[in-house]
């Protein structure tokens, strides 16, 4: 009872948040300099067909009656239409979160294929040779620009050995997935990296620790000693940090859909900046904010299972 | 035991996504998809084309961009149009036409039994209703092409139009992709905002399906009155906004043609296989824009003098790798019926630069900042070369990379000081630059806020005088008067660089940027 008290309670924290987030995006919005009807039109714009522009989109009005718009749209759930695009914003966030959301779940896949098994041995054999290779890959990995090592994996995978197309989106469920592979395994190798590291130090730490050597002592098998005492307690920082970068992954990298061009939500945002697409960036990142929050909440309900000591 | 089984499944999961990765057909066939119908067996029924960005509207009356035109250029046809080579009016919907002597009435003969691509018959009322349409749209930055046009009149065999007042450029003016014929039917039975993203015109291809962002797929327009026209059943637009991506894809066979090659992806595709590179000779100048509100641009020597410090052939040469040349003249020489060869220009001298500069008044020479736009290489290094070839006469230049909008904001407001901008033509006639980098009230002569009344009225009277050769020599003036008032600077031309499969024949691109997909085909 008292856990769900608390989840309510954090869930009704979230509508203040929430609240001032609108605000200030759309103030900042309207700080930045560049008029959305200039871009619209283009650069042999005329002055006349600009104030005509601006007069449609209803950038003349006031302030309070556009964010009044705005607020109303969100809670009738009619995000407005883009700008840019010419489609309403939540039919177009409905195909692009889609990839987003495919593509983080892949990343995440292979993050956890690569980093566990990685993270657990270097951990395990401390200072071995072993080790040393998977600290120093996974700070290459870290180091390497994802752009780089995206053309790097097309070049070789779509271009040479033609396994995988070179970036693109495609029709059925089978082409998406394989086109999500590479973009997919650039994306995990910084979170692999990022995990890497902090399993393989947990688990140095942990495998020192005297309820460790206890349970050996006690008979118990080294399976259960791993799995039980030494993995389940590497978890908790490891989830954290997980759900984090799945929030951060959540949020789109422009980075990687625009070097496999993919029509995600990353650089739907970036480019919506650009061009001054303010009902799209206004939805997105109150998009955004609510992931966050919800990842937030999430990962404190997850530690309480985890954690034993954790108690709301 | 247990071990080993988990460890079995990590297996089977990778051997899965492998699995998954060799089965699925390679990516080079995927452009050729579909199989040989009514085209010959030898032709890839579809071309995939890769672009840079996607089109916001498909309607040439509302806000249009490069990425619109070159589809709707596809979908809908004028009148009249612009020779391959653009030097000349060519028929296109009309067969033939008169000009009254006081050239204020043309008359065009239709061709006919022309039907729209979902077969719907033209009728005169939506003659009348495009004609009109592109004058009245009030947010088409394009609509001045249509601003003298006072009444249309159509019966369905002939188009009347009947001029506000006499202008030379008018049937030049047809030729722009936004004088086109759409279906007034279909406008009224979808309205505005759908018309643009359902276009319906009586082109070569028609709109078969658009995913925004992804790919624009063309089809072939079953009603279209040119038999035999177009070759290729389909073209398939499809989005790829990084360079290397693209140039990727096209090594890969993902796509068959890459539009816009940047000049430093030349060579690296050069020696790929199965690559060819397509250069066509383009309008497209690059210019230095000098605010003339702001001291000490507003000084005409300051200006000429900036103008004799920059090394145009070294920019050329650096900048486009060989694919440019440098420019003097406002105008293209592409346009050679307009281009003024006797046009008497300054040579690139430091020394006279530094003397001219004393004269007006600034011995030490002077500083200002160029605002350029960031994100794109050629910007970019333009910028840098003026930067460094400018401070040798002693013009201090700093440098401010800013994001389209903001730039764009910047310059148009006239709060820049210097920035670096480019024009393509649109159509067989110098009035729509003139008009552009002259008149004051359009866009404060080109965003260099130049109000010179005197050439201003020169070029209107040019815009109506009938006379050819007269206009001609009026045209010669204005280009020189232009380089003289040294507001605007133009740099370099270059030539539109394109690559596509060595399969692929026939890739052609105008002057002024259109695609001509008459005969365009692939080999399997």
């Amino acid at each position: 009872m008292n856990g769900l008290n608390y989840i309510l309670k954090r869930i009704l924290q979230i509508i203040p948040v929430v609240f001032i987030i609108s605000i200030l995006i759309f103030l900042m919005l309207r700080a930045i300099p560049g008029d959305p009807a200039r871009l619209v039109l283009g650069e042999k714009a005329t002055i006349e067909s600009i104030d005509a522009m601006r007069e449609k989109l209803g950038l003349n009005e006031s302030y309070i009656v556009q964010y009044g718009k705005f607020v109303k749209g969100i809670v009738s759930l009619d995000l407005g239409t883009s700008l840019t695009y010419q489609r309403p914003v939540i039919e177009l966030l409905r195909s692009r979160v889609k990839i987003t959301l495919m593509l983080t779940l892949i990343s995440t896949f292979f993050s956890l294929l690569i980093s566990f098994p990685l993270g657990y041995y270097a951990g395990k054999y401390k200072d071995s040779m072993f080790d040393q290779i998977v600290k120093s890959g996974a700070l290459a990995a870290v180091s390497m620009p994802s752009f780089w090592i995206g053309l790097l994996l097309m070049i070789l995978f779509g271009v040479k050995l033609r396994w995988l197309p070179v970036g693109g989106w495609g029709n059925t469920f089978i082409e998406q997935i394989r086109s999500l592979i590479l973009p997919g395994l650039t994306m995990s190798l910084l979170t692999s990296a990022l995990l890497i590291r902090n399993i393989r130090n947990s688990v140095v730490d942990i495998s020192n620790m005297d309820y460790v050597d206890f349970a050996r002592s006690k008979g118990i098998s080294e399976r259960a000693v791993k799995n039980r005492h030494i993995l389940r307690n590497a978890l908790i920082s490891t989830v954290t940090l997980l759900l984090m970068r799945m929030a951060y992954m959540l949020g789109g990298s422009v980075i990687i859909e625009t070097v496999f061009s993919l029509p995600g939500i990353g650089k739907l945002m970036v480019d919506s900046i650009f061009g001054r697409d303010y009902a799209v960036v206004q939805a997105l990142v109150m998009l955004f904010a609510m992931i966050i929050l919800m990842i937030n909440l999430l990962t404190d309900i997850i530690y309480s299972f985890l954690d034993p000591r954790v108690k709301f | 035991m247990r071990k080993t089984s988990k460890n079995k499944v990590l297996l089977l999961m990778l051997s899965m996504i492998l699995l998954l990765a060799g089965c699925a057909p390679a990516a080079q066939e995927s452009s050729n998809t579909g199989e040989a119908s009514s085209v010959e067996t030898e032709y890839a029924k579809r071309i995939t084309i890769g672009r840079l960005g996607d089109a916001a509207y498909l309607d040439p009356n509302q806000a249009v961009g490069v990425a619109e035109i070159t589809i709707t250029q596809q979908i809908y046809e004028g009148l009249v149009k612009a020779s391959e080579d653009c030097k000349n009016i060519v028929p296109s919907l009309a067969t033939d036409w008169i000009i009254s002597d006081d050239a204020l009435v043309y008359t065009f003969n239709l061709r006919p039994d022309i039907k729209f691509s979902d077969g719907t018959s033209v009728t005169g009322a939506d003659w009348e209703w495009s004609l009109i349409r592109a004058r009245d749209a009030e947010t088409s930055g394009y609509r001045f092409a249509a601003e003298p046009i006072e009444s249309v009149e159509s019966d369905g065999e002939t188009v009347v139009v009947t001029l506000k007042e006499p202008s030379a450029s008018f049937l030049g003016n047809l030729c722009m992709f936004n004088l086109t014929l759409g279906s007034k039917a279909h406008w009224d039975a979808v309205g505005e905002q759908t018309y643009a993203q359902q276009p319906l015109g009586t082109g070569p291809y028609m709109l078969e399906e658009w995913n925004k962002e992804e790919n624009i797929l063309l089809v072939k327009n079953p009603y279209y009155w040119r038999e035999g026209v177009p070759f290729t059943e389909e073209l398939n637009y499809k989005v790829v906004g990084d360079d290397n991506t693209r140039s990727l894809q096209l090594q890969s066979g993902d796509i068959d043609i890459m539009m816009d090659v940047p000049f430093s992806t030349v060579s690296q595709l050069e020696i790929s296989q199965n690559v060819k590179i397509h250069t066509f000779p383009s309008t497209q100048i690059r210019y230095f824009i000098l605010n003339t509100t702001q001291a000490p641009l507003d000084n005409q020597k300051v200006r000429q003098a900036i103008g004799m410090a920059i090394d145009k052939q070294e920019l050329a040469d650096i900048v486009t790798l060989g694919f440019g040349k440098p420019a003097q003249s406002l105008l293209s020489d592409t346009q050679i019926q307009w281009f003024f060869d006797g046009l008497e220009y300054n040579d690139y001298d430091v020394e006279a630069a530094k003397a001219l500069l004393a004269e007006a008044g600034y011995p030490d020479g002077v500083e200002f900042t160029i605002s350029v736009r960031s994100g794109s290489q050629v910007y970019e290094q333009i910028a840098v070369m003026l930067k460094s070839q400018l401070a040798k006469a002693g013009i201090n230049v700093e440098l401010e990379m800013l994001e389209r909008a903001s730039l764009s904001e910047k310059y148009q407001t006239l709060s820049h000081e210097a920035t670096i901008l480019q024009w393509v033509d649109d159509f067989p006639d110098p009035s729509g630059i003139m008009g552009w980098t002259i008149d004051y009230d359009q866009c404060h002569a080109w965003y260099t806020g130049l109000n010179d009344v005197d050439l201003d009225q020169f070029n209107a009277a040019a815009n109506v005088e009938l006379d050819l050769e007269k206009r001609m020599e009026m045209y010669d003036e204005i280009q020189q008067r232009i380089y003289d008032n040294a507001n605007v600077i133009p740099l370099f031309s270059n030539s539109f660089v394109w690559a596509a499969s060595d399969k692929v024949e026939n890739l052609k691109v105008t002057p002024f940027y259109v695609q001509i997909t008459d005969n365009l085909k692939m080999k399997k």
